[in-house]
């Protein structure tokens, strides 16, 4: 099916870009702000996310009880997250109220009121989902896995931590807005029913007029290998594991990306084969590509008993290993099978691709036409992939497990061990 | 859109919601069976069932089945509940026949005793991570409290006793009994051949043990009753109270989602005003939870153990407040979009109507467009809400903290 993809790019260097899908009645948005925790100064780790909460309780003539009764009654299924590089906002909704909500969301971006009497309310609710998250074993893994892997700025949690948290006050509110909420670097990402002449005119009239920053640089992180294990009372250990990659965009992306998918996606992929299947040894199990901007890594998850999680991080290992050894026909096959679902599957959600257009552009300033990532697909051979593998061993290893017990590194993983 | 139904000869019902334009098609096979179904002694079948259902039949190896779904790019699943077990997949539309062919394959599994002596493993595995994820089992105790001897207290993934101690022969015997062609369908949604799909289905389901399986439904008793239950590591308190609602094929369930809605949804709520935009929680939360013959009204809570009782007190009084403050028609109006807009976004998918569509045959032998299901919200009035508030919320409830050490 033939794409029309386009792209407009505002004078104060704002980007706007979307792709018409005419046979859907929905519109999707997908908002990317500058302004991710890589930005947050020391010792307020958590302003990323207070200053997200605090932008959308007032904005403009809105109140923050005005925002979301509006954004309710215009029936918008929103969301909002925070990574290392920005702040996002998704929203589907019916496409005719689409000019209704970016409204809305232009004055939560540019005007809001930061209003103090509610900030100790979004402080409160920022320490109990930090709480929270010492309950959650397996996301507790990656945040720390995470922390360890990227050392510094690029390596922060959104949840930020408590005495990060209980420092932060209105000015530094005002300031962080002011600094880091512009619009270079600032990605909008439309789809679904939409014309797009009358998209650019929506769009020029409610962030034409926002000012410019200072565009920040964006540093290529250092990776740390290393192992942390966190004495925990619970039946499963939890295993978390990163190693090197490569980030989308990368000339070797899909020939990495194909090996993680023989390792983990689909039914007969090799974890799930060889842990699951064949041995027993956990429910879940899985393995995906990571990406921070000139660095990527793959992430590894299982969850097991304690008496099975040596055997179980071993065996993660030696499947992990057994890439090397070579890439069955049938192996790539199904994966190409399965990526053609999912392409297909992505069009037809509007969320799906504003997302994913906005990840384009992120990455590539481009929007990648689905066709051409389908021609990448169709062209990876099994020799290539063989011969990526061998010329890209698994190397540095940062490893956390939470559970009763420590582990054992496998041999061939090599990483100091952290308290 | 045009929606199709055949009854075959041996009482398999197939129905389909067709798009011949949609770029994909889901298939599910519906079997009205799940936990509230298991004799005592038995915890946990219909589930371990559902994975052994993927263990190989006569004709495939369990490496054969996964790798034929991959083959085609299928996106494929199963689920248990308390009253259904599901297989899916979801493909590009040229691959309707062979996914089909697995699928109808499956319904006939040989639940070889090795195998089932090393999924075992797994589901035990399943329960250790539920154990270990909060509230840590408080759902289904709750459950248990609130339903007492009724079958539908049943856990669904059973417990590590029972699973531990089933027999592959057991299995074998809820499989010939529960999975007969009176007790389940084939739905289909998206770009569907539907002849050829009638026509391959009465073929692969010719031995299929026929007949229907009656359900014994019972009273429900309540004991209203609070209980405590420790996890020592648990950092945050979770409290979840039960009380009656209307079940799924009761037409208040309208009204009754809407006033939930109203109360205790996600965003934009009473609670959300009173709970999450305070940061007095980290989640609360008003739903209703719907079976064939009987429903609840569901509260959950999480928040920090400083203060807590303080803040159940603020929950209880926003549950009541659908009561004592009746809903405006703003209200109203803001929970009707809020609903109206998720039915339609999620329309646009086959693998979303697919659930929609099959749960509603097996249950009420019903199709209803999307644009029909949101007229029968839109027909809600401010006196259907007040009268399902008054005859729900003023109900006994059970009520279970789970709490750690501090």
């Amino acid at each position: 099916m033939p794409q029309n993809l386009f792209k407009h790019q505002l004078d104060n260097g704002m980007i706007l870009i979307a792709e018409p899908m005419p046979n859907l009645k929905s519109a999707s948005i997908c908002l990317n702000v500058p302004a991710g925790t890589m930005h947050e100064p020391q010792g307020l780790q958590g302003l990323a996310s207070i200053c997200c909460d605090m932008i959308q309780r007032g904005a403009g003539e809105y109140d923050s009880h005005d925002i979301i009764n509006q954004l309710d009654c215009l029936g918008v299924e929103r969301d909002d997250g925070v990574s290392t590089y920005h702040v996002s906002f998704h929203a589907s909704m019916i496409a005719e109220v689409l000019p209704d909500v970016l409204d809305i969301y232009s004055k939560i971006v540019r005007e809001p009121r930061l209003p103090e009497d509610e900030l100790e309310h979004a402080k409160a609710g920022a320490l109990q989902e930090l709480r929270g998250l010492e309950d959650e074993l397996a996301q507790r893994c990656f945040r720390d896995l995470k922390r360890i892997r990227y050392p510094g700025p690029l390596g922060r949690s959104p949840l930020g931590d408590f005495a990060g948290i209980e420092a932060i006050d209105r000015q530094h509110l005002v300031d962080y807005h002011s600094k880091f909420y512009i619009p270079q670097g600032t990605i909008l990402s439309v789809a679904g029913a939409i014309d797009w002449p009358e998209l650019v005119e929506l769009v020029e009239g409610l962030f034409g007029r926002w000012g410019k920053g200072t565009e920040q640089v964006l540093p290529k992180p250092d990776v740390i290998s290393a192992y942390k294990h966190i004495d925990y009372p619970s039946q499963q250990t939890q295993i978390a594991l990163a190693y090197d990659g490569v980030p989308y965009g990368h000339a070797d992306y899909y020939r990495a990306r194909a090996l993680v998918g023989i390792l983990s996606d689909g039914l007969s992929s090799r974890l799930f084969t060889k842990v699951r299947e064949e041995n027993s040894l956990v429910y879940a199990v899985s393995a995906s590509p990571h990406s921070l901007y000139g660095c990527g890594s793959n992430l590894c998850y299982a969850g097991t008993q304690t008496q099975k999680a040596q055997k179980c991080l071993d065996l993660v290992w030696q499947t992990i290993l057994s890439l090397r050894d070579g890439i069955a026909q049938e192996e790539l096959d199904c994966w190409k099978a399965r990526m053609r679902t999912s392409l297909v599957m992505e069009q037809e959600s509007s969320l799906g691709r504003a997302s994913q257009m906005a990840s384009d552009w992120f990455y590539l300033g481009r929007i990648v036409p689905l066709e051409e990532t389908q021609v990448e697909i169709q062209n990876l051979t099994t020799e290539s992939l063989q011969q990526y593998s061998v010329e890209h061993p698994p190397q540095n290893f940062t490893v956390v497990t939470l559970g009763e017990v420590q582990l054992e590194l496998p041999d061939g993983i090599s990483a100091s061990k952290i308290e | 859109m045009e929606f199709r139904q055949a009854k075959l000869s041996n009482g398999l019902e197939v129905v389909a919601e067709i798009h011949p334009t949609a770029l994909t098609a889901s298939y599910g096979i519906f079997v009205n069976t799940g936990a509230r179904d298991e004799q005592h002694g038995v915890a946990g079948v219909s589930h371990f069932l559902e994975h052994m259902v993927f263990k190989g039949t006569k004709t495939r190896s369990a490496a054969q089945v996964n790798l034929e779904f991959d083959r085609i790019g299928a996106s494929a699943n199963a689920y248990t509940s308390e009253e259904r077990t599901v297989y899916h997949a979801t493909v590009l539309p040229e691959f309707q026949k062979p996914v089909m062919d697995l699928l109808c394959d499956l319904m006939s599994p040989v639940l070889d005793a090795e195998e089932f002596r090393k999924e075992k493993d797994v589901v035990l595995e399943e329960i250790a991570m539920y154990d270990d994820q909060p509230p840590y089992g408080g759902f289904e105790k709750a459950m248990e409290m609130y339903f007492g001897s009724h079958p539908l207290s049943a856990r669904v993934l059973g417990t590590y006793d029972s699973v531990s101690g089933m027999t592959v022969e057991q299995m074998r015997e809820y499989h010939q009994l529960r999975y007969a062609t009176g007790n389940m369908i084939v739905c289909a949604t998206g770009n569907v051949d539907f002849e050829r799909l009638v026509e391959q289905v009465q073929q692969a389901s010719e031995h299929w043990p026929v007949g229907t399986r009656i359900r014994e439904n019972f009273e429900v008793a309540i004991h209203p009753t609070a209980a405590v239950m420790q996890h020592p590591a648990a950092c945050q308190n979770y409290w979840i109270r039960v009380s009656p609602g209307p079940s799924r094929r009761d037409q208040d369930r309208y009204a009754m989602r809407l006033l939930a809605t109203i109360l205790g949804d996600d965003t934009g709520s009473r609670i959300f005003w009173e709970l999450i935009d305070t940061g007095l929680a980290e989640g609360a939360a008003l739903y209703c939870q719907e079976f064939d013959d009987v429903g609840l009204v569901q509260a959950s809570l999480c928040a920090g153990p400083e203060e807590f009782e303080a803040v159940q007190e603020v929950l209880v009084n926003v549950i009541h407040s659908g009561v004592t403050v009746p809903p405006s028609q703003d209200e109203l109006e803001q929970a009707f979009h809020k609903i109206h807009a998720s039915i339609v976004l999620a329309s646009e998918r086959s693998s979303n109507r697919l659930f929609t569509v099959g749960s509603a045959w097996l249950s009420r032998r019903a199709w209803e467009t999307a644009d029909e299901i949101i007229a029968r919200y839109r027909a809600v009035t401010l006196n259907d809400i007040q009268r399902v508030a008054d005859q729900y919320l003023k109900q006994p409830a059970i009520s279970l903290l789970v709490c750690g050490e501090k």
